[in-house]
């Protein structure tokens, strides 16, 4: 009986986050339901929102409405403009994959950038939505068993306000059955003589406030404004949105109530300081959306809505491996190995220890994200977990060194044992469909994050475990050059094995799954089990690359190499530069350490000549003080992110887009000189050359 | 695989003792409706075999039943003997089943012949990583002239290099026979192989389906549209009206029959 009236207790306690984990999950879905983005970007807008209400509020003293009128809804509305201008109206169409790639990029991106304007200060104690300093300023009831601060008033308020507008939107009028309308097919919009450019951008403006909104209102959560925060908070949402298959707010606001009371439940009844309440409790929300993933059946058979309208976009051009005659195709490989030999020529006798220290960190990085290329490039499966497989090959070959292993042998043992996980995590998730299995690697992210890295015998705690560099066979490579060396030698051989992968019977059977599935099976293909293969391998190729990088810093250190929000860097990098490309893995992983670092030089160089030239002035000086060397990473991170959003255009990468119109240049120009003098003016030539052309 | 060799020759004289492919009493229904209703339908070995009516009268579900994309409610379905209930599509491939698809699902990125290659490898065996690191996965050359006998036979050597994708739709139904014809099946599907292609394409595509037939002795079921292109082509044809079977027996008798007219032309025809 007394638990029972306890059970009540911690329910109510639970209402105010699970309205927190509602209106995020409300907003996204309602973001999803109307663009056909799941919209991950969605945690960086609040995040951007939360900062300037802090800016206004906290430091500039602003007054309660002011601040929300700026925060919410000047800038929710502003933000939802120039994203529609500049990126999602040119998206309408294009596959959800780029949408999802999308939105990591501005994911990685719009934190930097709201960094770059309020400064790396840290902003703590955030003020709640309600005209008080602190959230614990303002109480209701006064004292008694269930006090609500301002914050949690506040948030109560709002999702009540929210839900029954949105109720109002939604069952009267036309304007949302428009704005579901847009999603599956804009150009039939079009043609039933709606602004269908209106409606989509009402519809992102709507759901930007709606971020915007849920920022300011769940800042006072945290301590401290920290970007990843929101995110995680998200992600823990998006639990409640899977509650409605993605498309019911009111499945999204049930689910999300019930989370937050399921999660006052649990840390009520858990015993307190047992790894259940330490770990297990916060990352309840990964594991209901893990567990809602695996076993919702209604996900599985829910494909994407297809566009009725698709059959008018003109095929894809053909890779540039079509276009390229026989002779340049060699000419390529020279060329190719010409460049590695030079890269390697320059690290080992011309760059100083700091560069050849990045260059080898980004080469033993480039294996890890060769698991991508493998797993995303070549199976078609968005992972977000590749970090996580990493972590666990540098935590075991750690452990096994402590033990008395030779390092090597270690670091295989690592691989396996990512591999082992990696068959098991994909046999769970492989089958889901695209932006699910892709949710399911995140949230297995976060469970590992939040329950066995804090625990001691897996990642040694406080204190990483320590990796040495290897001795093979008298061989010592602790010295950054002769590392290097192995972690190329690594890296070559690897990269040769995923070109025979996806160049092999596996690759051309995973291109016709990805050309169509349904096709696929009918001529005996059993999809699953080649995306299961990659995967598989994949992690284990993760695996290897974690023991490298552990044993290239020294430790397997999680917090600064292998933390899940990595792992959304790592896919966005590899994918920008080209999935398929073993060369856009290797150029990605060195790029990740060495372009901050150059940027770190740019920035510093504008200091360090103004002190030694102090008789600079006037607006050479001041352009001079702009640049601030704490910026480097963060210009490095949005550029990072900001390259995702090629993908929509070039979802053959960069590298293989900028490949192409090259290699059209060198054949068309071969081609004229062939031809002769005389016909040199022939008009239009081809600006496309067929392979039929050059036979000749 | 047992299945393989009797694929390549056909069995002398064959005595047919039971249907090559037996759907015995067949329903489907969706939300309360029946779309259709004990339905039987026979193939023999070697007969081509066409599965008409008008709109809405579930010949595309009793084609989907048959060929596996859905289950039936009730009934059985039986190919050689063996229940096909709940099979992976893509064992059902393996025994000898092959289709084509209504809106053609080509593989976008892969030429023609890559198509046909793929087709013809899948059949064999499943990939396998270590033969793709060891270096064994280029096509070998009986998987070549394989191939290339089977453009030859559906007139796709001058595009046999060219991407998928980039062809019209007429050829891509080409494309699309040929891998399923690169299967080596018993038993093919069509599904309204005819739809979208103008009266010559129409016509190409029924004599490479009369020659297909007739060498590779496969047995074909049809589910068309096009009356006139049934008549050339099905020996037995089945007419389905609300989920229900109106008609069957020789083509060109159902075709005639006063039921058939009915429901193809209404009441006062």
């Amino acid at each position: 009986m007394n638990s029972l009236g306890d059970a009540a207790q911690y329910a109510v306690r639970g209402l105010p986050l699970g309205c927190v984990f509602a209106l995020l999950a409300v907003g996204l879905t309602l973001n999803y339901k109307t663009s056909g983005v799941f919209n991950l970007a969605f945690a960086a807008q609040a995040y951007a929102s939360a900062a300037v209400f802090y800016v206004l509020r906290k430091e500039n003293h602003w007054n309660l409405l002011p601040a929300v009128f700026v925060a919410v809804v000047v800038l929710g509305v502003g933000m939802a403009l120039v994203l529609d201008r500049t990126i999602y109206r040119h998206q309408r169409t294009a596959p959800p994959l780029a949408k999802l790639v999308t939105s990591l990029g501005l994911l990685v991106a719009i934190p930097q950038i709201v960094l770059l304007f309020i400064g790396n200060k840290s902003k703590v104690n955030p003020p709640p939505l309600w005209p008080v300093k602190r959230a614990d300023d303002f109480l209701w009831p006064q004292s008694g068993r269930f006090v609500l601060d301002a914050s949690q008033i506040a948030t109560l308020v709002a999702t009540a306000v929210v839900v029954v507008a949105l109720a109002l939107l939604f069952r009267r009028g036309s304007t949302g059955l428009r704005m579901r309308a847009v999603v599956e097919s804009p150009r039939l919009l079009q043609l039933q003589g709606v602004n269908a450019e209106q409606v989509s951008l009402l519809s992102w403006i709507l759901s930007s406030v709606l971020a915007s909104l849920a920022g300011v209102l769940i800042a006072p959560l945290f301590a401290q404004l920290n970007s990843l925060d929101f995110f995680t908070l998200l992600v823990a949402a998006i639990a409640a949105c899977v509650v409605g298959n993605l498309t019911s707010i009111t499945g999204a606001l049930l689910g999300g109530l019930g989370l937050g009371v399921l999660q006052a439940e649990l840390a009520g009844f858990l015993p307190t300081n047992s790894v259940l309440s330490t770990g297990l409790r916060p990352s309840l929300p990964f594991v209901v959306l893990f567990l809602l993933l695996l076993f919702r059946r209604s996900l599985r058979t829910g494909g994407a809505p297809a566009d009725p309208m698709s059959g008018v976009d003109p095929p894809p051009p053909p890779p540039t491996a079509d276009l390229r005659p026989g002779w340049m195709t060699h000419g390529t490989h020279v060329f190719a190995g010409a460049v590695i030999a030079a890269g390697l020529g320059l690290c080992l006798w011309v760059l100083d220890d700091f560069w050849v220290g990045l260059v080898t960190a980004g080469v033993c990085l480039a294996v890890v994200l060769l698991s991508i290329t493998l797993t995303t490039g070549v199976g078609g499966t968005i992972s977000l977990c590749q970090a996580s497989f990493a972590a666990i090959g540098a935590f075991t070959t750690a452990r096994l060194v402590g033990n008395g292993m030779s390092v090597m042998v270690a670091m295989m043992l690592g691989a396996l044992v990512a591999t082992a996980v990696g068959a098991v995590l994909g046999l769970a998730v492989i089958r889901l469909p695209g932006i699910y299995a892709a949710l399911a690697t995140l949230a297995f992210a976060m469970m590992f994050e939040g329950v066995l890295v804090p625990v001691d015998w897996i990642s040694g705690g406080s204190t990483p475990g320590r990796v040495p560099r290897p001795l093979i066979a008298g061989v010592d490579f602790t010295s950054d050059r002769a590392f290097l060396l192995l972690a190329c030698a690594f890296l070559g051989a690897l990269a040769l094995g995923v070109i025979a992968i996806r160049d092999g019977t596996t690759g051309r059977f995973l291109d016709a799954v990805r050309g169509s599935v349904t096709a696929a099976r009918s001529i005996g293909i059993n999809p699953t089990r080649h995306q299961l293969a990659v995967f598989v391998a994949g992690a284990g190729i993760a695996g290897l690359g974690g023991g490298l990088l552990a044993s290239f810093f020294g430790e397997a250190n999680y917090n600064q190499s292998f933390t899940f929000f990595l792992s959304l860097v790592w896919l966005v990098l590899v994918i920008t530069a080209g999935s398929r490309l073993v060369q856009a893995a290797i150029i990605s992983g060195i790029t990740f350490f060495v372009f901050p670092a150059l940027l770190d030089k740019w920035f510093t160089w504008p200091g360090t000549y103004l002190a030694s030239h102090p008789e600079t002035s006037g607006v050479a000086r001041s352009f001079l003080e702009f640049f601030n060397p704490g910026w480097s990473l963060g210009v490095a991170f949005i550029l990072f992110g900001l390259g995702a959003l090629t993908y929509a255009k070039h979802p053959e990468g960069v590298i293989e887009a900028q490949g192409s119109v090259v290699v059209a240049r060198i054949v068309a120009f071969v081609n004229r000189r062939r031809r002769g003098p005389n016909e040199h003016d022939r008009e239009t030539p081809p600006d496309v050359p067929t392979p039929a052309d050059l036979v000749t | 695989m047992s299945s393989s060799s009797g694929r390549l020759v056909p069995p002398p004289g064959r005595a047919t003792t039971s249907p090559l492919l037996e759907a015995t009493g067949v329903s489907k229904h969706f939300a309360g409706i029946a779309a259709l209703d004990n339905i039987t339908v026979t193939v023999d070995e070697g007969e081509l075999v066409a599965l008409i009516g008008p709109n809405g009268a579930g010949k595309t579900t009793m084609f989907d039943c048959m060929s596996g994309v859905q289950d039936p409610d009730a009934g059985q379905v039986r190919f050689d003997g063996i229940d096909l209930a709940g099979m992976a599509q893509y064992r059902r491939s393996r025994l000898g089943l092959a289709r084509t698809f209504q809106r053609i699902e080509l593989f976008a990125g892969l030429t023609v012949r890559d198509h046909v290659l793929v087709a013809d490898r899948a059949q064999r065996l499943h990939a396998s990583m270590i033969r793709d690191l060891t270096g064994r996965s280029r096509p070998t050359s009986a998987e070549r002239q394989r191939c290339d006998a089977v453009l030859e036979r559906v007139g796709l050597m001058d595009d046999a290099d060219r991407l998928a994708e980039t062809l019209s739709l007429g050829r891509g139904r080409v494309v699309e026979l040929a891998r399923a014809l690169a299967c080596r099946p018993r038993l093919l599907f069509l599904d309204e192989p005819s739809s979208g292609l103008d009266a010559e394409e129409a016509a190409e595509m029924a004599g490479v389906l009369e020659d297909v037939q007739r060498e590779h002795d496969v047995a074909i079921v049809l589910c068309e549209h096009d009356v006139a292109f049934v008549e050339r082509l099905a020996s037995r044809t089945y007419v389905l009206d609300a989920g229900r079977l109106i008609a069957e027996g020789p083509t060109g008798e159902v075709l005639a029959s006063a039921a058939v007219r009915t429901a193809y032309l209404g009441d006062g025809a």
